[in-house]
């Protein structure tokens, strides 16, 4: 039971060194047709997996550097009036790809944020009264930089949540960042990738993950996992509904980029802390406690039946 | 809605079956256990097709026959208008062809029918539950018209059936064989809630409510009056009249006369009785000789306020009267089966002549009647003595007159049927050799009168008891003599003493009409008789004859006797609702019971947490048997093969197979070496 992914993983393996289990969910997150949040430091190739991950799927990406003083526009696109054939004509802007790596999302004000979150959810964009929809597949991951908290618009929780997936990378281990070192410049690596697939292709991977089968007892689990993130008192606030569909949904993405035609609770524990961490916030926070920690007290504390 | 306006009868057609306006056109429901509740269906209604209107019954079986023809070809159901048109109907029917929507008969017809129409609109799981329901209390009905073992097997199998196709409509891989094994458990557990309502919920008095008359109509019996022919009809029918268990020796057949109803009436052509005064029967009116035989009676319902008793009755159930003509009388009309206790005297001196008018009575003829008899007793009287020798000699004419005892006696047309029988056909049954003595006697001065009841009786061998059949009808002369009181003489007897000595088949010609059950080539159905009247005997003794004294006769045995009856009330439903609150407790943990697999699955968890591989709660099923594999290296393929199997019918899609794979999966787990 091998999936079709499987050559495309070890491909970004060969590039981002020693992150197996972070690029699988970020693929994973990718096949689910959410969005992917990856909090942390700069240079720990977070531009790199977006490129990577463009470059092997064959998709076109667009970075966009989250500033204070950017603007909507600069994100969607702008009506320039030429001269030439004398009226305006929409100039579309970064978001009009497949992936959008949007760095440090959380330096530019609210307005602009929301802009980006619109069309995460809503798959489309409205400039100047039209509304334009945007390339499919389409997939943002946003970066944001938990360091430096001075002028910066944190996300709010509601915002969050459009996010299916927070994932940090974290520093490599000993032995990758030693390859890392030795090895070539990355960038030219990825540029003599050749490109495994393409959008339509991707597409059709996305609808087949839509078939993965979630049995009853499946579904009794995800949903004992919310019920009981709501009721255990660790967290200020319980899984949301449309974070248990995400659950599931990210689940039957990671079985099937296991080659797997159904999930089982092995699926959704792995997917569970990175589609719950940025949900759930610690009561204790300022104790000191890891998120993670409670996350896993949390799976560890609902049983398979 | 198509446009096209060439067939609109086709498109009427289309619109009835098309479906309802939900626009779920099929039903979901499973075939199988689809088919088995219209088993279930047909079972409990079957019984009744046979009681109510003719067009009600074939409405309600073409109905269920289209049901049937639906869910066998997955066809469409009619559309609901047409149901409800249906409804309205056949509650028209049932209306316009029994004048009422009330009463038994109506209310059975309209469930009847209405089970059939419900069936064409069952779509979903809640409406089989009406189903169901509307099936359980048809059951109920049948034993408004019978309480026989027989309709008590059949509502029992009838439930049973209803009971498994709503456990196979309600499961998810459905299987009649599981379904069946399961209502019967069910039915099973519901035996000692049974049993103990039935010993302890308070009876009543009478009858739930009161039947209407048309519930009576079907009873069978003598009656208070005798005309040519009637008692020979009786006697073509094999029915139980009544039983009777002696306490001492059994009486001889000679002996067996069980007195009935008195005629002394005479109109020429039919005897009837008339209404006397009950009184105290004293040594003055009844000089008993000998023992008193005494037994209990089990009276089937005749709808008429006779007791039988034999000749003569002694000492007389506390509920009954006797009357100044010997006979027995119960306050009301039998309707129900009747037991008391009863005790005669076989040799007796009843001396009690009646009033003066009954004394009249017992002497009149009509003006004019049978003149040839009346001639012949005239001149009898004219070389007789005495009374005695009288009688002598009407005794020797009914010897020598080569009279014919026969079931099919020529009707008897004419105004002088005493006379037709006595000297130009010469054939006639206990009923015409009665009335032609009594007329003999009445005829010449001495005071007679037609008893009827019953000759006979046989033991069953299988239980004892003695069954007196309303083929044993018969009809006897009673006269008075001044100095011995009321003798019975049994003219019938006098012509053929076969009919007494040896019953009736032998005293009848060859081939004449007998009661099936009286040919002698049919013995082996006798005894197969014998047994079933012994198993409804038993039947009616223990659980139809459980009333209200014998609910407090056991229940003052069993020492709780001291409740009363609302205080056992308040008992029996707080026993009752806690018995229920239990059923529900019980009902919800199974239903948060595992699932076959899942069972499976705890029991290998189960086995390997022997061995030291416990399986964490949140540890998913892959996990586990990776972790068990490399726990146990010797097993680990048929580990990981249980493993698999479990993901694939826990989390895999349906198998059409499940219930085998489970069992693979059983095995594959008892094969394990620990």
């Amino acid at each position: 039971m091998h999936s079709p992914l499987e050559p495309i993983l070890g491909t970004i393996n060969q590039i981002i060194l020693g992150k197996q289990r972070e690029v699988r969910l970020a693929l994973t997150c990718l096949l689910a047709q959410g969005h992917l949040l990856i909090e942390d430091l700069p240079g720990v190739g977070k531009t790199t997996l977006a490129q990577v991950l463009a470059r092997v799927l064959g998709l076109d990406c667009q970075r966009i550097q989250f500033t204070s003083d950017l603007l909507p526009a600069d994100i969607i696109g702008v009506s320039v009036y030429e001269r030439d054939s004398a009226r305006f004509n929409f100039h579309p802007g970064p978001i009009f790809s497949h992936l959008v790596l949007a760095d440090e999302v959380n330096r530019a004000t609210p307005k602009t944020q929301s802009a980006l979150l619109e069309a995460m959810g809503e798959q489309q964009v409205t400039a100047e009264g039209q509304t334009r929809a945007l390339p499919q597949p389409f997939f943002v991951i946003a970066t944001q930089n938990p360091s430096s908290q001075i002028g910066t618009y944190a996300l709010p929780e509601s915002q969050l949540d459009r996010f299916l997936m927070r994932l940090t990378l974290g520093y490599p281990n000993r032995l990758a960042e030693r390859a890392l070192l030795a090895g070539e410049d990355r960038r030219d690596l990825i540029a003599a990738l050749p490109a495994q697939a393409n959008a339509d292709l991707l597409l059709g991977w996305q609808q087949a993950v839509r078939r993965v089968h979630g049995a009853p007892a499946l579904i009794d689990y995800v949903q004992a996992l919310a019920e009981q993130s709501r009721s255990c008192g660790l967290f200020e606030s319980g899984l949301s509904p449309r974070a248990a569909l995400g659950l599931l949904h990210a689940a039957r993405a990671w079985a099937y980029l296991e080659g797997n035609d159904k999930v089982i609770p092995e699926h959704v524990q792995a997917v569970f802390p990175g589609v719950a961490t940025h949900r759930l916030r610690p009561r204790d926070a300022l104790s000191g406690a890891p998120a993670g920690a409670a996350l896993h007290e949390l799976m560890a504390s609902v049983p398979i039946r | 809605m198509p446009t096209d306006m060439t067939l609109p009868r086709h498109r009427l057609l289309a619109w009835f079956t098309r479906g309802g306006a939900d626009g779920r056109v099929h039903s979901a429901l499973a075939a199988q256990p689809m088919a088995m509740l219209l088993g279930g269906v047909v079972l409990t209604t079957a019984p009744h097709l046979w009681r109510i209107d003719p067009l009600i019954a074939c409405l309600a079986v073409l109905l269920t026959a289209w049901r049937g023809w639906i869910t066998w070809r997955h066809k469409a159901l009619p559309n609901h208008a047409l149901v409800v048109l249906l409804a309205c109907f056949a509650t028209a029917s049932v209306y316009l062809r029994g004048g009422t929507l009330l009463g038994r008969d109506a209310g059975v017809s309209v469930l009847v029918v209405f089970v059939a129409i419900k069936l064409l609109e069952t779509r979903t799981l809640r409406d089989t539950g009406i189903v169901a329901c509307l099936c359980f209390f048809l059951a109920i009905t049948a034993f408004f018209y019978d309480q026989s073992p027989l309709a008590a097997a059949q509502a029992l199998v009838a439930t049973c059936t209803v009971l498994a196709a709503m456990i196979g409509l309600n499961s998810i891989v459905p299987s009649w064989r599981a379904a069946l094994k399961r209502a019967l458990a069910l039915m099973a557990q519901a035996l000692p809630v049974m049993l103990i309502l039935f010993v302890l919920f308070p009876r009543l008095g009478g009858p739930l409510w009161s039947l209407p008359d048309s519930a009576r109509a079907g009873m069978t019996g003598l009656s208070d009056s005798m005309s040519p022919g009637m008692i020979s009809d009786l006697s073509q029918s094999d029915a139980i009249a009544l039983r009777a268990q002696f306490d001492g020796p059994i009486p001889p057949r000679a002996a067996r006369y069980w007195r009935g109803p008195i005629l002394d009436q005479f109109d020429g052509q039919t005897w009837s009785r008339t209404r006397t005064f009950p009184f105290r029967p004293d040594m003055a009116v009844l000089r008993g000789r000998g023992e008193l035989t005494r037994y209990e009676v089990t009276l089937e319902p005749n709808n008429q306020p006779w007791l039988f008793a034999l000749d003569i009755p002694g000492q007389i159930p506390p509920e009954a009267n006797y009357m100044q003509d010997y006979q027995l009388l119960a306050r009301d009309r039998v309707v129900q089966r009747l037991r008391y206790r009863v005790s005669s005297y076989l040799d007796y001196e009843a001396l009690w002549p009646g009033g003066k008018s009954a004394r009249v009575r017992a002497l009149s003829l009509p003006d004019g009647s049978n003149p040839r008899s009346v001639a012949l007793a005239t001149q009898w009287r004219a070389d007789s003595a005495t009374d005695a020798e009288y009688v002598q000699r009407a005794v020797r004419f009914m010897e020598q007159q080569r009279l014919v005892y026969t079931l099919s006696p020529p009707l008897a047309l004419g105004p002088h049927t005493v006379d037709e029988f006595l000297f130009d056909s010469k054939e006639g049954f206990c009923e015409h050799f009665a009335a032609a003595f009594t007329v003999l006697m009445r005829a010449g001065g001495i005071p007679a009168r037609v008893v009827t009841g019953y000759q006979g009786g046989e033991i069953n061998s299988v239980d004892g008891y003695m069954e007196v059949r309303q083929s044993d009808a018969h009809a006897w002369t009673e006269i008075f003599l001044p100095d011995r009181g009321w003798l019975r003489m049994d003219p019938t007897a006098i012509a053929h003493p076969a009919r007494i000595g040896d019953g009736m088949a032998r005293a009848l010609r060859r081939g004449d009409g007998l009661p099936l059950l009286m040919r002698e080539q049919f013995s082996w159905l006798n005894r197969l008789r014998e047994h079933w009247d012994a198993l409804s005997n038993a039947w009616n003794q223990s659980i139809l004859g459980y009333d209200q004294a014998h609910q407090r006769n056991l229940l003052e045995r069993l020492g709780i006797g001291a409740l009363d009856s609302v205080l056992r009330t308040v008992w029996i439903t707080a026993g009752v609702a806690l018995a229920l609150a239990a059923a529900s407790l019980l009902l919800i943990r199974e239903r948060t019971a595992d699932a076959p697999a899942q069972r499976e699955w705890n029991r290998f968890c189960r086995r390997l947490a022997r061995q030291g591989v416990v399986r964490r709660a949140a540890e998913g099923p892959r996990d586990f048997t990776e972790r068990a594999c490399a726990a146990l290296p010797d097993h680990s393929a048929l580990l990981a093969a249980i493993g698999a199997a479990f993901i694939e019918l826990q989390y895999g899609p349906q198998l059409t197979d499940t219930p085998r794979q489970v069992t693979h999966l059983h095995r594959q787990i008892s094969a394990l070496p620990f």
